[in-house]
């Protein structure tokens, strides 16, 4: 129990915002984790803590992709979210809903691999902990997480840069 | 060694190398200049990646489970406030011409029945949306008691929305021809059965009395004719020509904003901003109408038995046998007042602005210079530099 309570300590923060990055919403993020923890519960021993949890936490997300209605739900966020962007007038408000799609847009054209492994390691875990959670061979999450941060941060410099000609073409 | 390859650069700046390896690559970088851009490059890459995913962190809640249903006002609203609102800006161009040279004394006078115009072009809009209109008395209480000129726009819009759009497309062009005319029927039916006008609206009727709750223009007598009211407002603009517009209230609204300044008490006009705008250089409203004018004065008016009845005001539920009814032509004077418009593109937003009120245009140029002004003091009162 206290085992728990210390794993829960230690990583929960962690893994949320993990999560949360993943999916776009903090509700369905914690839920995540706090499922992720009752399974540490029912299990007599983990070897690597942090490892464990997010490959853990990284199936039941798969998991609950498969509900459709979850996945609708999440959808009709983010169209919301969305038309919100367009009716927000308010400057600072607009843009930072604005970076944040951007980087929603970003992060989803990652092939999931590459996301989930940049996602562990903005968390902190080394390249041991994410090559076991993602059942990869150690020596390839170098090259993992370069193709990772070089195409979000392409595909993000592209999204900004056709934000910045459409808005040219608005003002001319 | 040789060049190390972009993921050996990023696991050595994760510190994921042994010692052994990141002793050797840091040797070689020492002496490389093309490993050294490629160590920059993948410093900037990791720190750049870090910085886009933090965007992610302020993601909202309530996606699971049961979220807290928001309160978002019917999206049918906003359907018909925008429809009225981009239909009445054509409908008063035509009417203004129209004005000029017609009589406007059975204005606000009469009770008027409902009636329906028919442009003579005959479009697909005329036959498919008959429009019924209450009448535009000062007897119609809700609507005709608040003297603002955006609410006598949103009424007359809402009234001539069918044919009106047939008759001047080119000054509606976000209508077209097919979305016009089930809107008109739509109108119909959402207001139907609403006899009772003052406790509850439904329809266009609903979406112009929200709008004229919001904005905080006082509420002229009820027994004031619109016509003596614009005569009033006229003599409030000379005497008001060197007051600052000020702000009364602010709308947002599909594809833009509108705010409601104040120059007189009772004497408002109304600015809207449309963002993403499509236009490049000036438009004036009103130049062009000539021919849609023209158009519309072979209109035939008819008369339509009086089923509305949530259209209608009290009045019109008392008389529910309409007496003969005026020429349509007065009934649409009576309803633009002299309401003008102008639309310019702001340079600085980008964004396409109309001014309308119950000016001339050589007014509102006026007025549009001290509100430019007056925005401009806003804007370098939130941008210091």
């Amino acid at each position: 129990m206290t085992d728990v309570e210390r794993l829960f300590r230690t990583y929960n923060a962690a893994l949320v915002r993990y999560l949360t990055r993943r999916l776009g919403d903090r509700d369905w993020a914690e839920e995540v984790a706090q499922e992720t923890f009752v399974r540490a519960l029912r299990q007599t021993s983990i070897q690597n803590e942090r490892a464990w949890l997010f490959a853990v936490a990284t199936n039941l997300v798969r998991d609950e992709a498969r509900k459709d209605s979850r996945r609708r739900k999440h959808l009709a966020l983010l169209a919301e979210e969305e038309r919100e962007a367009m009716a927000e007038p308010a400057e600072a408000t607009l843009e930072r809903a604005q970076e944040a799609a951007m980087a929603r847009k970003a992060v989803d054209a990652l092939a999931e691999r590459d996301r989930l492994a940049l996602l562990m390691r903005e968390e902190g875990l080394d390249y041991n902990e994410i090559a076991e959670a993602l059942q990869l061979s150690p020596g390839s999450v170098g090259t993992t997480l370069s193709r990772a941060r070089r195409r979000l941060v392409e595909s993000y410099e592209a999204l900004q840069k056709s934000r910045e000609e459409r808005e040219k073409h608005a003002a001319s | 060694m040789q060049h190390p390859d972009e993921g050996t650069i990023h696991a050595w700046l994760d510190g994921a190398l042994s010692a052994d390896e990141a002793a050797q690559l840091e040797a070689h970088v020492k002496d490389c200049p093309q490993c050294q851009a490629a160590v920059a490059e993948a410093r900037g890459f990791i720190a750049a990646s870090s910085r886009i995913l933090t965007a992610l962190d302020n993601a909202p809640r309530g996606v699971i489970p049961a979220a807290a249903p928001r309160k978002r006002v019917e999206p049918w609203v906003w359907r018909v406030a925008a429809t009225v609102l981009v239909v009445a800006t054509g409908t008063f161009v035509v009417l203004r011409e129209r004005g000029t040279t017609e009589s406007r004394e059975t204005v606000a006078t009469d009770s008027a029945p409902l009636v329906q115009t028919k442009p003579a072009a005959d479009g697909p809009v005329a036959e498919n949306a008959p429009v019924t209109r209450p009448s535009v008395t000062q007897q119609n209480a809700p609507l005709a008691a608040i003297p603002s000129p955006y609410q006598q726009n949103a009424t007359a819009g809402g009234i001539a929305a069918g044919p009106m759009a047939a008759a001047a497309p080119s000054r509606a062009p976000m209508l077209s021809r097919k979305t016009a005319a089930p809107r008109g029927t739509e109108e119909q039916e959402l207001s139907a059965g609403n006899a009772q006008p003052g406790a509850r609206l439904g329809g266009q009727q609903g979406a112009v009395a929200e709008m004229g709750k919001a904005s905080t223009v006082p509420p002229a007598p009820a027994s004031v004719p619109t016509r003596a009211l614009s005569e009033q407002t006229y003599s409030a603009l000379s005497a008001a020509n060197t007051v600052t517009p000020r702000q009364v209230d602010q709308k947002r609204m599909i594809g833009g904003t509108q705010t409601f300044y104040e120059l007189a008490p009772g004497d408002t006009v109304v600015l809207e901003e449309k963002s993403n705008a499509q236009l490049q250089s000036v438009v004036v409203t009103g130049a062009a109408a000539g021919a849609a004018r023209r158009a519309d004065r072979r209109a035939q008016p008819q008369t339509m038995p009086a089923t509305d009845k949530a259209a209608a005001a009290p009045e019109a539920a008392q008389k529910t046998v309409t007496p003969a009814p005026p020429p349509s032509s007065a009934l649409l004077d009576a309803a633009s007042l002299d309401v003008h418009s102008i639309s310019w593109l702001d340079r600085s937003s980008g964004r396409v602005l109309i001014l309308s009120g119950r000016h001339t245009q050589e007014e509102l140029e006026q007025i549009r210079k001290r509100i430019e002004q007056v925005r401009a003091a806003e804007q370098s009162k939130k941008n210091p530099e």
